[in-house]
C-alpha cells in the first residue's frame, strides 16, 4: 500500500512546476552567495577562499531560504488534495488519510535531501572552476556530508510543520511564514551556546559538522530532532483519532 | 439484516441552526435506479455525503449492503462508485494519468480497466490532453469513469450530467441505462431536472428542504398520473349532459365553469366536438393532456414547481 | 480609483490569517529583549535598542518576506476563483486594479511597522532596558514610516509578478529569493536592488551605523523608483495578456 501511495504521489508531481521553482531558487541562493563572495575584506575576496563558498552558501541558505521553500513543497503537496478537491475521491477508494501524508512526507524528505545535494554541486563546480588546486578530497567529502545533514535535519525539524499544515488544510501560508520565522530565528538562537544546541535549526548544524560541535552536543541535537519527529507523528496520530 | 441496498432511518444534517437534512428514510433497492429529486440546495448532496461517511451525521442510521459504513469502509467502499458535486482530479496530468492514479491506489485488478472506463464515457484513453484544459462536460465524464472503474455494485451519482450538452445528457442517461438493465448494478443518482429522473428511475424520491416528501416506484407514480382530454367549452352543464347521453361518458371531472377533464383518451374526439357544436356548445379548445411529474412535484412541494 | 481602494479593504473581511500576520512584527522586539538581557545590563540607549527591534532585521528580512506573502495572497484569490474576468468586464482598468492592490499593500505595511513600533516601546519600557522619552519616541515612529512606506514600494516586483501568475508557488519562492538577495547586496553593492536602497535611504542617519560603502541616497530613490517603473509595466502587461 505504502509502495503505491509514493508511486501515486511522485506521478502527481508529473509536470508540476514546483519542482523546477524549487530548483530554481536553489540556483539562485547559489548565485547570490556567489555574489556575496565578490565582498572584498583585507584585500582578499572571500569567494577566493578555498571552501568559503560551499560553506557560507549551506548556512546562508537554511537561515534564510531552504526550510521554507522545503515546508512549501511539503504544505503544496497536502493542500492541493484539497484545493484540487481531490481528497474526497481519495476518501473513497478509501485511503487513510495518515498513511497517505506519511506518504507525502517521505517525498518531502527526499527533495529536502535532493535539494541540498543540488545546492552543493552547484558550489562544488563553482570552487572547482575557481580554483581546483586549493581543493582537498577531504574539505570536498567534509562538504557533502555536511550538506547531506542538513538535508536530512532540516526536514527533520520543519517536519511539526508540515504535519500541522496536514491537519488544518488550509495553512499553508502559516506554514510559510512559521518555517521562515524558524530558520531565521536559528539566526539569534546560534548567539547563544546554550540555546545553539537546543534550537533545532542549530542543531541540525551541531550535527552535520558546520558548527565545532563536542559529541555532547551533537547527540542533544540528535534528540532535538527525534522530538521533532516524534511531535509530527503524534500531531498526524491525534488528527486521525479526531476523524475515526 | 434487510435486502436493501441503501437504508436511511431518519438521517438528519444540522448545520449550525440550519437543518439541512430532516429526517429522511431511503429505501434503495437492489438493481434499480432509484432518482433523488430536488431543486438546488433541497439536500440531495448532503444526503449522498452522509451515505458514503464523507460528512458526519448528525442524527439517524445509514445502512449500505446492511451495514454501517463507519469502520467497514475497507469492505464497503470498493463495492461503490460514486461522484459527488463536481468532482476533483490533479490539473497537471491527462485524463488517463489521473485514472492510473485512482485505479493504483484502490488496487484495481484487471489491466483494462482505465481503458475500459474511458471508453464507456467516451473519452480518448492515453491523450495528451491535461486535466485543467477539460471542458466542464469532459471533466463530468471523467468523474464518471472514475466512478466505474472498478466496476462497483452500486453507483451513487450527484447530479452526473451537470455540465453536459443534451447529446452527452442522452449518453450518459443511456450507460446509466444499460449499467442497471444488463449488468444488474444498484444506482442512486440525483437531479434538479425532471425529465432527467423520470426517463431514468425506477424509484423516486422527492426532496424538499431536507425532507423526503415522497418515496415511490415510478409504476405507482405513473399511474397516479393519468392521462386526460383537457376540454373547454362554453357551456358546462350542456356539455356534460350530451356528454353522457350521446357518448356514455362517465370518467370525467368538472373542473370549473368552463374546463371540463375526460379520462377516457380513447373517446372519438372529432365526434365529440361535432356533436357539441352542433347543439350550440362553443368548443374553445381541446386536448390530450399528461399529468406530468412536473405537474406532481408543484403538488406536493406546495406549488413551488422545479428547474 | 478610492472605490476601487475600497472594495480591496473589503476583500480583506474574513481573512484571519492577513491579521495574523502582523504577529511577525513582534518578532524582532522579543528577540531584542532576549539578546540585551543574555548581553547587556539596563540603560541601554533607546536609539541602539530601537535598531535591533524596529530598524534591522525587520525592514531586512520580516517586511518583505510579510509583504511579498501579502501581494501573493491578494493577487492568489482573485486567480484562484477566476474572478479577474469578472473584474475586467465591469469594467475595471488593470492599472487602477494593480494600484489598488498595492494600496493594501501599502497600508499593511503601515500597520506592520506601526505594531512594531509600539511593541519595541513595549518591550523596551516594561523590560527596564529604555527610558521613555518623547525625543526617541518620534524618532523611532518617523523612521517607522520611512520603512513602511519604502518598503511597500520595495515588493512592487513581488506584486507584479504575483499579477503575472496564476499559482502562489512562483511569487512565495520569488519573495524568499529577492530578500535575501536585498539583504546580500547591502554588503556587495546597496545600490541595485530596492530593498538595500531602502536601508540606505533608512540608515543613513541613525547613529552608529557605519556603511562601507559611499553613501549615495539619490542612487537609492533611482533604483528604489526603477524597479518599481518596471513592476508597473510588467504587471500592466501581463494583466493585459492574461485576460
Amino acid at each position: 500500500m505504502m509502495k503505491d501511495l509514493l508511486w501515486a504521489e511522485s506521478q502527481k508531481l508529473h509536470r508540476s512546476k514546483i519542482l523546477w521553482i524549487a530548483g530554481f531558487a536553489t540556483v539562485m541562493v547559489g548565485l547570490i552567495v556567489f555574489a556575496q563572495g565578490q565582498f572584498t575584506f583585507y584585500d582578499r575576496r572571500y569567494i577566493d577562499g578555498a571552501g568559503w563558498f560551499m560553506t557560507a552558501a549551506q548556512s546562508l541558505a537554511t537561515f534564510y531560504v531552504l526550510p521554507a521553500v522545503i515546508s512549501l513543497l511539503g504544505s503544496y503537496m497536502i493542500c492541493r488534495e484539497e484545493q484540487e478537491d481531490t481528497l474526497k475521491s481519495l476518501r473513497l477508494i478509501p485511503v487513510d488519510e495518515v498513511k497517505l501524508t506519511l506518504a507525502k512526507m517521505i517525498l518531502a524528505f527526499v527533495f529536502s535531501v535532493l535539494i541540498y545535494l543540488l545546492l552543493f554541486a552547484i558550489t562544488f563546480l563553482v570552487e572547482a572552476v575557481l580554483h581546483l588546486e586549493a581543493l582537498s578530497v577531504g574539505l570536498v567529502l567534509e562538504n557533502l556530508k555536511i550538506y547531506f545533514l542538513d538535508g536530512v535535519g532540516v526536514f527533520f525539524a520543519i517536519s511539526p510543520i508540515i504535519a500541522l499544515v496536514a491537519r488544518m488544510k488550509k495553512g499553508y501560508w502559516l506554514a510559510l511564514v512559521f518555517a521562515e520565522i524558524y530558520s531565521f530565528a536559528g539566526l539569534f538562537a546560534s548567539m547563544s551556546q546554550q540555546l545553539k544546541t537546543v534550537y533545532p535549526m542549530t542543531a541540525v548544524f551541531n550535527i552535520s559538522g558546520y558548527y565545532n560541535a563536542n559529541m555532547f552536543q551533537v547527540l542533544i541535537g540528535v534528540v532535538i530532532l527525534m522530538v521533532c519527529v516524534i511531535l509530527s507523528l503524534l500531531i498526524l496520530k491525534g488528527w486521525n483519532r479526531k476523524t475515526k | 439484516m434487510s435486502d436493501l441496498v441503501i437504508e436511511t432511518k431518519k438521517l438528519t444534517k444540522i448545520y449550525g441552526e440550519q437543518t439541512a437534512v430532516n429526517s429522511v428514510n431511503l429505501h434503495v433497492k437492489p438493481g434499480r435506479i432509484y432518482g433523488l429529486l430536488g431543486r438546488n440546495g433541497a439536500g440531495k448532496t448532503t444526503i449522498m455525503k452522509m451515505i458514503l461517511g464523507l460528512t458526519p451525521i448528525t442524527s439517524g442510521e445509514v445502512d449500505v449492503f446492511g451495514q454501517n459504513i463507519k469502520g467497514h469502509e475497507k469492505r464497503i467502499y470498493p463495492r461503490i462508485g460514486a461522484i459527488i458535486e463536481t468532482p476533483g482530479f490533479y490539473p497537471n496530468l491527462t485524463g488517463t494519468e489521473n485514472l492510473e492514479i485512482f485505479a493504483k491506489l484502490r488496487g484495481t485488478p484487471q489491466p483494462n480497466a482505465v481503458k475500459n472506463a474511458l471508453e464507456v464515457v467516451g473519452l480518448p484513453y492515453k491523450d495528451k490532453k491535461l486535466f485543467s484544459k477539460y471542458s466542464l462536460g469532459m471533466k463530468q465524464r471523467l468523474g464518471i469513469a472514475n466512478a466505474i472503474l472498478h466496476d462497483p455494485e452500486l453507483l451513487i451519482l450527484d447530479e452526473p450530467t451537470n455540465g453536459l450538452d443534451p447529446i452527452g445528457i442522452a449518453e450518459v442517461r443511456n450507460f446509466i441505462k444499460n449499467l442497471s438493465v444488463e449488468r444488474g448494478k444498484t444506482i442512486l443518482i440525483s437531479s434538479h431536472i425532471l425529465s432527467e429522473i423520470s426517463l431514468l428511475a425506477d424509484d423516486i424520491g422527492i426532496i424538499d428542504h431536507g425532507v423526503l416528501l415522497e418515496e415511490s416506484s415510478m409504476d405507482e407514480l405513473e399511474k397516479k398520473n393519468r392521462k386526460y382530454i383537457q376540454l373547454q367549452v362554453s357551456d358546462i352543464p350542456k356539455a356534460s349532459l350530451i356528454l353522457e347521453r350521446q357518448f356514455h361518458v362517465t370518467d370525467y371531472a368538472v373542473q370549473d365553469e368552463h374546463n371540463l377533464r375526460l379520462y377516457d383518451t380513447a373517446l372519438d374526439m372529432a365526434a365529440i366536438n361535432k356533436a357539441l357544436v352542433v347543439q350550440d356548445v362553443a368548443v374553445i379548445s381541446s386536448q390530450i393532456c399528461n399529468d406530468t411529474l412536473e405537474d406532481y412535484f408543484k403538488q406536493i412541494t406546495g406549488g413551488a414547481g422545479i428547474a | 480609483m478610492l472605490k476601487l481602494i475600497q472594495v480591496e479593504f473589503l476583500k480583506l473581511r474574513r481573512r484571519k490569517f492577513i491579521w495574523l500576520m502582523l504577529l511577525a512584527a513582534l518578532f524582532m522586539p522579543l528577540a531584542a529583549v532576549f539578546y540585551f538581557s543574555s548581553v547587556k545590563g539596563t540603560g541601554v540607549d533607546p536609539i541602539m535598542f530601537y535598531k535591533w527591534t524596529a530598524f534591522s532585521y525587520t525592514p531586512w528580512i520580516i517586511l518583505p518576506v510579510v509583504l511579498g506573502m501579502l501581494c501573493t495572497m491578494l493577487m492568489y484569490n482573485e486567480n484562484q476563483y477566476d474572478m479577474l474576468k469578472q473584474l475586467w468586464i465591469v469594467p475595471v482598468n488593470k492599472m487602477a486594479y494593480f494600484f489598488s492592490k498595492f494600496a493594501v499593500v501599502l497600508v499593511y505595511s503601515i500597520c506592520f511597522m506601526l505594531v512594531t513600533a509600539t511593541a519595541s516601546i513595549l518591550t523596551g519600557v516594561l523590560s527596564g532596558y529604555i527610558p521613555f522619552d518623547s525625543e526617541s519616541v518620534l524618532y523611532l515612529l518617523r523612521k517607522c514610516m520611512e520603512i513602511s512606506l519604502l518598503t511597500a514600494f520595495a515588493v512592487l516586483p513581488v506584486l507584479a509578478v504575483a499579477a503575472a501568475q496564476k499559482g502562489y508557488i512562483l511569487p512565495v519562492c520569488l519573495t524568499l529569493i529577492y530578500t535575501f538577495l536585498g539583504f546580500i547586496l547591502l554588503m556587495v553593492n546597496m545600490y541595485l536592488h530596492p530593498l538595500s536602497s531602502m536601508t540606505a535611504i533608512v540608515m543613513y542617519d541613525i547613529p552608529g551605523v557605519v556603511f562601507d560603502q559611499p553613501l549615495n541616497i539619490p542612487a537609492a530613490f533611482l533604483c528604489i523608483g526603477v524597479w518599481a517603473a518596471a513592476s508597473a509595466v510588467l504587471a500592466n502587461v501581463a494583466l493585459v495578456r492574461r485576460k
